[in-house]
């Protein structure tokens, strides 16, 4: 019954980190276009909107990116499998972070973008390392508080066999 | 009473967040600033150096033809609140011989006016009613080093219609000369009365314009 009840806890769990991956993966659709557009907004309020012609902008463009977009929705996975997920969390937001990723760079193929010049300066780096750093962040957000207790409450047991009392 | 602890992980998000912005921006407050030439920015780079409006569009690429060689740097840039535009293609050695050969061209002159027939022939595609008022063509100085270059200027009727249906007349200009080897094609168009509030600004970049070899070493 315990082998069985821990196989259905990973597929729930595979199941979760799928999810997870799948809320990276929609939300890097959707973001990118949104911040894209309140950034450009953003540099014609500024009146400096030719800086995009300089080699150097599309340096910062991609650091802004991989912040403001590609973290925030590594980060989203993450909390989702974080949340969901109860053991070997490591394993399963790898494969939240790997499955937002490489389905992104499908997309990118079939619509051809992949042939793009700095496509790979412009999004597909930004996107590896924003899926990868906020699915853990996201993750381990949500588990941090209980890690914590699981730490300090393992630490201070005092076991006192005299009185037959236990302090914590 | 315990006291709630942040989480590091959500803290580390928002502080790679905030570096991030604060990292990215500063790269862009640093490039305008090297740039800046009073109200325009100066691109400076390996193909051309020129001078355009700080607030104005501006987007390079380069194009090249892997099978048949040869490479093509273009620029384009457009104010955010009119309707107009102006693009510099410079092309190298390869892509310049070929484009000759490809278009059956023999010299400058006959680029530009053939520009400005395929500009027009784009916007009778958008509308059947458009109509050519006048073709102007002849010969000007272009750029720093005052090349001389053959243009030809098409205003065409009915050429533009805006969002609420009114139809308004186009202008475009196109120029082209050959500076070391290189192609150079400069186009300048836009809705009638966008196209002469920003000719000065055009008048300018095709003053600045330097066009240095491309290709060829």
């Amino acid at each position: 019954m315990e082998g069985s009840e821990r196989q259905e806890a990973s597929k729930g769990d595979v199941l979760n980190s799928l999810i997870g991956g799948i809320i990276c993966f929609f939300t890097m659709m959707i973001l990118p276009g949104i911040m894209d557009m309140l950034f450009r907004q953003i540099l014609v309020f500024l009146g400096i909107i030719g800086v995009m012609a300089f080699d150097s902008f599309r340096i910062a463009h991609a650091i802004i990116f991989f912040g403001i977009t590609y973290l925030i929705c590594g980060f989203l996975g993450g909390l989702y499998t974080g949340y969901k997920v109860e053991a070997r969390l490591n394993l399963f937001l790898f494969i939240t972070a790997s499955i937002g990723f490489v389905f992104l760079v499908i997309l990118l193929y079939y619509l051809g973008h992949l042939t793009l010049p700095n496509v790979y300066v412009d999004v597909i780096i930004p996107a590896l390392a924003g899926s990868f750093i906020g699915v853990y962040l996201g993750g381990y957000t949500i588990i941090w508080p209980y890690r914590h207790e699981e730490e300090t409450s393992t630490s201070n047991i005092n076991l006192d066999l005299g009185s037959g009392k236990t302090e914590e | 009473m315990k006291l709630g602890l942040p989480r590091l992980p959500l803290l580390i998000f928002l502080l790679i967040v905030c570096i991030s912005l604060i990292l990215g921006f500063s790269i862009i407050y640093f490039t305008v600033a090297t740039n800046r030439r009073g109200d325009y920015l100066s691109l400076n780079n390996d193909v051309l150096s020129v001078n355009f409006p700080i607030n104005w569009f501006a987007l390079t690429w380069e194009s090249s033809n892997r099978s048949l060689g040869g490479k093509v740097f273009s620029l384009i840039i457009f104010p955010p609140d009119k309707f107009s535009a102006i693009s510099i293609q410079v092309y190298d050695k390869v892509a310049t011989e070929r484009f000759f050969i490809e278009g059956k061209l023999s010299d400058p002159a006959a680029i530009a006016y053939q520009d400005a027939q395929r500009f027009f022939d784009w916007i009778l595609e958008k509308n059947e009613n458009a109509s050519v008022i006048s073709i102007v063509n002849g010969t000007a100085y272009a750029g720093a080093s005052r090349n001389i270059a053959r243009y030809s200027k098409i205003i065409i009727r009915n050429g533009f219609k805006s969002s609420d249906g009114k139809y308004y007349n186009m202008s475009c200009i196109v120029l082209s000369f050959i500076n070391e080897d290189n192609l150079v094609r400069i186009a300048f168009w836009g809705k009638q009365e966008d196209y002469e509030d920003t000719f000065e600004v055009f008048q300018r970049i095709l003053s600045d314009l330097v066009v240095k070899g491309y290709g060829g070493k």
